[in-house]
């Protein structure tokens, strides 16, 4: 009742103190009829206050958010189950579901008179054009009288996350070389962490001999374990995103950062489904999930798109080389950069040296803010040991990509053709 | 439908809801003239007029100064056309107007309300002012949109007569409340379906979740209509409540009493039961009574009034004043002194005198008019509060004879004071009976004195209506307060041709010490005065006995006149009696002292009203607190009537536990049920029972044995096929052994509680547990197979 007090409406508490100054005022003035609407306009607020005090119930939310990974500009479906597991409320209640702003417009539910065991669905799409992390939720609920005296604010306390994944486009397939030329799983690993059955069983799947089945590990972890007795390759990738500021234009969803962003999770998507393990790397260094990992492809691209689309820029003046010193790095590497300066040359040589094929899309970062093309970082790179593309503002990134494919048949000519010479 | 613009519906409703409340708010201006029809009637056709116009303007989304502007043109077009002739503001039609609206407030400006339709119409002003108002209402609550600031102008209308006429009646306040409050629930119904509304249409599946039942209607009227009940209902204990606050503080510089607009006053003073001092008198007349303030001498019809003064020509109150016209020197004169003190709470327009005055010292701003033989103040500003004065009077010992044998026929000035309107017919038929046997005109007064004295009673709670219906209904009720006896008698005095006029002032002081005495609200009196030539103004009252106890010495023990009338309908004991017990010689001194101060004229100083009222809440407090425990037994009593005692035992023990806040296993078998009844059994209460005393079987075998036999009843009546065969007086008997098993177990407070509040009864939904607040409900299981589905979020809100 307090509560509900303290609920009064700058409406509520104007009314509750002019009827009470009209009490006042008409018993000094000893008129009775003023003393009437005194009364009236003190007891409105009251008994509102009386009436949503008094009321009790009990609201159960259920949401489900489908799926809980989209790409930019693809709908995703939230669906709301409300019980009233309570007494019919008695006044008016106002749902408004939090939603962010950019995912689009706050579904708002007006209730009355809900009965106990009422039970309703809803449902509704939210879209974003920009890559992120998006809480949706929590509901809110504002309890109100029929005449706008008491609200009360109620939350529920949850959301659901929703991660909006970069924008990809699907990519040609190229020759990137390096298949296979990862440190593929084929000799035994360090045994650095966790015991030996940790590495070389796994979960039972379908198919599976029953022979092959590893019962101490399978009574261990309980469930189905069997013998790894092959070890199939992996063939690995990394990615380099230059997440620096420096080496950006542009603000926002237009900036030349969000089509590297985007450039990125393309190649990332087109190497998982083409089988290759591809880890993310930027300019502070390593993903914190340590990515080589014998995990399928198709589960390898929702860790890293997720990552993606939470990638932001840092204000670092060189990228973190610590992650270069860590063991297996050759395989294929791919970059997608934008401005570069000399200052940057060791690090792109050392990355390229480093892995067994460098590939990079650079981006010509002025043409996003309208200065004029022409200032690729692409012979920087070439230099460097790098195959490289450059992507225009406006420039699609297939054709870039089908560019790098392109370029590296004509190495491969001129190596040939320019090996007498 | 596009977005946000409202529904046609919504629109037509709202302002049609605000027109009507505004017009049925206007209702409270019936009193200002008797025509009220005259302005009603055209408010109404103006107010929807104003209504039609807002909206269709609201509709097609004019800018709300375009609207004002537009609802401005259109009541000006409307008043210029009904009142001035011409709908355009040619000159003819500006004279004309402005005439009418002249005629009005003059005749608003020298009558007092209710204004007489046959002296002005208020059709035109009044028109206007409402048409204003209602465009004021409408702006603010349909155009603007902000219903709650509209009660701003509607409280103005209402409030305008609630302090120029006597009030506005309940029926009048409950349909503006109603409206105001619908008016209010539209809005905030309006709010509430633009907030619920998607803005775009495909993103929200509006079927799925909004509901709108109506509930929410039946709320507002349920809230809306208990304020209302309490705003008619809650001022009747309001003023008693607050006023006694008041009353200790005696001569306290608030809430002073004045005399304006004296007949309502004097009601309202009256009726406030607060007596409080309001004029000091030294004097060495022995018998300061019938100390006079003012004189109404002209009936409008609806009421008395002052009448016209020319105050120009009055004298000034510094000396001797002239003598009393039509007093023939042969009455003899006793002279006496007054020196009054005034209280700063009494402020008066006219000065408290005794008549007929010889000399008054009053200072500058008081004017002496001899025709009425008043004091009035000359100035404005000027009032009687605080104020010192002295003056002087004969007192007139008149003779009977002289009297019975003055002179019929009225002339020259007098002819004002025989003035009438039309009399109801019940008046003048009630006037010409009561005399009918008399033949001289003082008898016939001194009869119609005595026939109001005998036949009507003392009251202040009259209906509150003016003119010819408060006339007759005050002749049938036969019950009345002074000012009504003094004003009907002096109107049917009038009927006879006696000059008469209506005094106002106190009737008698109490004795506060010596020659000192004190005149207080409660003294506040009307009475008659009628003109006989050779004796003056004589002074009547028609005023019963419970509140004047005796009339003037000159009324009493008439001679009987030479041929006795046969009083038509009077019965002759009654009035025998009411004579004869006014027959003892003037009073003492004393008497008239004790008189008044044990009465202060009131009638009894015990206030049996508070104390009856007192009393009967607490008869009914008594009743509440006994209703309980009286349902509790009846149910008990119900539930041993009827067949299968076994069952009624049951229950009736499960009652029992409950009201002893013990928990009832429910959904067990009878034996498990049982054994959890009899860990409660103690020894039954008595005097050395500890605080907590020891629970559990074998405590009381009694009990025990006792719930044995219940149980193995209700297990034959339920599982037996021959059913159970246990006698219910037997069963009864059990239950009460178990019963105060139980009750020995508690602690004395619940052992109280269940007698006096027993939770089967009452509570019962209090008694039943908590659910534990955030119980996390079902979580939908989550497959592995479909990874991106798999939120599910359950939460409770409790409030």
């Amino acid at each position: 009742m307090t509560e509900a007090l303290s609920g009064l409406t700058v409406r509520g508490r104007a009314f509750l103190a002019a009827g009470l100054t009209a009490i006042a005022c008409a018993i000094v003035l000893g008129q009775p009829s003023l003393t009437r609407v005194g009364v009236l306009v003190a007891a409105l607020p009251l008994l509102a206050v009386a009436l949503i005090g008094r009321s009790r119930y009990r609201l159960a939310l259920l949401r489900t958010v489908t799926p809980q990974l989209v790409a930019a500009g693809q709908p995703a479906r939230v669906v709301l189950e409300l019980t009233n597991e309570g007494r019919t409320p008695s006044g008016v209640l106002l749902l408004e579901d939090h939603v962010p702003y950019v995912l689009g417009t706050r579904p708002r539910f007006v209730l009355e008179g809900i009965g106990h065991g009422w039970r309703r669905h809803a449902e509704y799409v939210v879209r974003s054009d920009i890559r992120g992390k998006f809480d949706i939720g929590p509901m809110t609920i504002r309890v109100a009288d029929p005449f706008g005296l008491v609200e009360l604010g109620r939350a529920f306390r949850t959301t659901v996350p929703l991660t909006v994944t970069p924008r990809t486009v699907p990519l040609p397939p190229i020759m990137v070389g390096g298949a296979w030329t990862g440190s593929g799983d084929n000799r035994p690993r360090a045994f650095a962490t966790g015991s030996a059955e940790d590495v070389t069983v796994r979960e039972y799947r379908r198919g599976d001999d029953l022979r092959r089945v590893h019962w101490r590990s399978s009574a261990r972890t309980g469930e189905l374990m069997v013998r790894r007795e092959e070890q199939p390759w992996q063939s690995r990738v990394t990615l380099f995103v230059d997440n620096r500021r420096s080496a950006h234009r542009g603000q926002g969803v237009a900036s030349s950062f969000e089509t590297a962003v985007s450039a990125a999770a393309s190649i990332a998507l087109h190497l998982s489904q083409r089988g290759y393990t591809v880890r993310l790397v930027t300019a502070t260094g390593e993903d914190h999930d340590p990515a080589w990992h014998a995990r399928e492809s198709e589960l390898n691209t929702g860790p890293l798109l997720e990552s993606l689309a939470v990638v932001e820029t840092v204000d670092v003046a060189h990228p973190d080389t610590a992650w270069l010193s860590g063991a297996g790095q050759a395989g294929l590497t791919f970059g997608v950069f934008g401005a570069l300066d000399p200052s940057d040359s060791p690090f792109l040589q050392r990355l390229g040296q480093h892995s067994g094929s460098a590939l990079a899309i650079a981006l010509d970062v002025d043409g996003w803010v309208g200065a004029g093309a022409g200032r690729s970082a692409e012979p920087l790179l070439t230099r460097a040991g790098w195959r490289a593309s450059t992507l225009a503002a406006g420039d699609r990134i297939d054709v870039a990509w089908s560019h790098l494919g392109r370029r590296q048949n004509a190495t491969a000519v001129r190596m040939t053709t320019g090996a007498p010479s | 439908m596009t977005g946000a613009r409202t529904q046609p519906a919504t629109i037509v409703l709202t302002s049609l809801v605000t027109a009507l409340t505004t017009w049925i708010t206007l209702f409270s201006w019936k009193g200002f003239s008797d025509a009220s029809s005259t302005y009603l009637t055209p408010l109404l056709l103006g107010c929807l007029a104003m209504a039609t116009a807002g909206g269709v303007l609201r509709w097609f989304r004019v800018h709300p100064a375009l609207i004002l502007l537009g609802q401005l043109l259109l009541a000006g077009l409307i008043v210029m056309t009904a009142f001035g002739g011409s709908p355009l503001p040619t000159g003819d039609a500006l004279a004309q107007l402005r005439e009418t609206f002249g005629d009005s407030i003059a005749a608003a400006n020298k009558y007092a309300a209710p204004v007489p339709y046959r002296i002005g119409s208020l059709q035109a002003p009044l028109v206007t002012l409402g048409l204003l108002c209602a465009i004021v209402v409408d702006f603010v609550a349909c155009t603007l949109r902000r219903v709650p600031l509209s009660g701003l102008p509607l409280l103005t209308v209402y409030s305008v007569p609630v302090s120029l006429l006597d009030g506005v009646s309940w029926w009048v306040f409950v349909l503006s409340a109603t409206g105001f409050m619908v008016m209010l629930f539209l809005q905030e119904d309006a709010e509430l379906t633009r907030w619920g509304w998607p803005l775009t249409p495909t993103s929200v599946d509006r079927s799925g979740f909004g509901v709108r039942t109506g509930r929410n209607r039946t709320t507002a009227f349920k809230v809306g209509a208990a304020a209302a009940a309490l705003g008619v209902f809650l001022p009747i204990v309001i003023p008693t409540l607050s006023l006694s606050i008041f009353s200790g503080s005696g001569t306290g510089g608030d809430g002073k009493i004045k005399l304006e607009n004296p007949m309502t006053d004097l009601r309202r003073d009256l009726l406030s039961r607060e007596d409080r001092p309001l004029l000091q008198v030294t004097t060495n007349d022995p018998n300061p009574r019938y100390l006079r303030v003012g004189v109404l001498t002209w009936f409008t019809g609806e009421a008395w009034q002052p009448g016209n003064r020319d105050l120009d020509e009055g004298i000034e109150a510094r000396g001797s004043v002239p003598d009393p016209s039509g007093v023939s020197p042969a009455v003899k004169r006793t002279p006496y002194d007054y020196t009054v003190n005034v209280t700063n709470d009494f402020e008066s327009e006219w000065l408290p005198i005794k008549v007929p005055l010889t000399r008054v010292q009053a200072g500058d701003n008081w004017r002496y008019d001899p025709s009425t033989q008043d004091l009035v103040s000359a100035d404005e500003d000027a009032s009687t509060a605080g104020l010192d004065y002295s003056f002087g009077y004969d007192q007139l010992e008149y003779d009977q004879e002289s009297l019975i044998g003055s002179p019929a026929a009225v002339s020259g000035d007098l002819k004002r004071y025989v003035e009438l309107p039309g009399l109801p017919p019940s008046v003048v038929q009630a006037a010409h009976t009561r005399t009918d046997g008399y033949q001289t005109k003082y008898e016939k007064a001194v009869a119609l004195q005595d026939w109001f004295r005998s036949d009507f009673d003392y009251s202040l709670q009259t209906r509150p209506e003016t003119g010819d219906a408060a006339l007759t209904s005050f002749l049938e009720d036969k019950s009345g307060y002074c000012e009504q006896f003094a004003g009907t008698m002096a109107l049917m005095a009038r009927e006879l041709d006696i000059p008469s006029r209506v005094a106002l002032g106190f009737l008698s002081p109490d004795r506060v010490g010596g020659d000192r005495y004190e005149y207080s609200t409660n003294d506040l009196h009307a009475w008659v005065e009628l003109y006989f030539p050779g004796s003056g103004w004589v002074l009547f009252d028609p005023t019963p006995s419970d509140r004047v106890a005796e009339t003037p010495s000159y009324t009493q023990n008439l001679p009987s006149p030479s041929a006795q009338p046969s009083l038509p309908t009077v019965e002759p004991s009654r009035s025998e009696i009411t004579r004869g017990s006014q027959r003892p010689e003037e009073p003492t001194q004393a008497a008239t002292t004790a008189e008044a101060g044990s009465g202060a004229g009131s009638g009894s100083s015990i206030p049996w009203r508070p104390i009856l009222i007192g009393l009967g809440a607490v008869a009914l407090l008594l009743l509440l607190l006994l209703l309980p425990r009286w349902l509790r037994r009846v149910r008990s009593e119900r539930r041993w009537r009827s067949p299968g005692g076994a069952e009624a035992a049951w229950a009736e023990l499960r009652d029992v536990l409950i009201d002893h806040r013990l928990v009832w296993p429910d959904g067990r078998s009878p034996r498990e049920t049982g054994a959890r009844v009899a860990a409660y059994f103690a020894a039954p209460a008595g005097a050395g029972t500890p605080v907590r005393p020891e629970r559990g079987v074998g405590v009381n075998p009694d009990a025990d044995a006792a719930l044995t036999r219940i149980l193995l009843a209700v297990e034959r009546l339920r599982y037996s096929p021959r059913g159970d065969a246990s006698g219910s007086e037997e069963l009864r008997a059990d239950v009460a052994t178990c019963t105060a098993a139980i009750a020995g177990g508690v602690t004395p407070r619940i052992r109280r509680g269940a007698v006096w509040w027993p939770r089967s009864v009452v509570g019962a939904r209090r008694a039943r547990p908590r659910r534990p607040g955030g119980r996390s409900g079902g979580t939908r299981a989550t497959g592995a197979t479909d990874p991106a589905q798999h939120v599910d979020q359950v939460e409770e809100l409790v409030t």
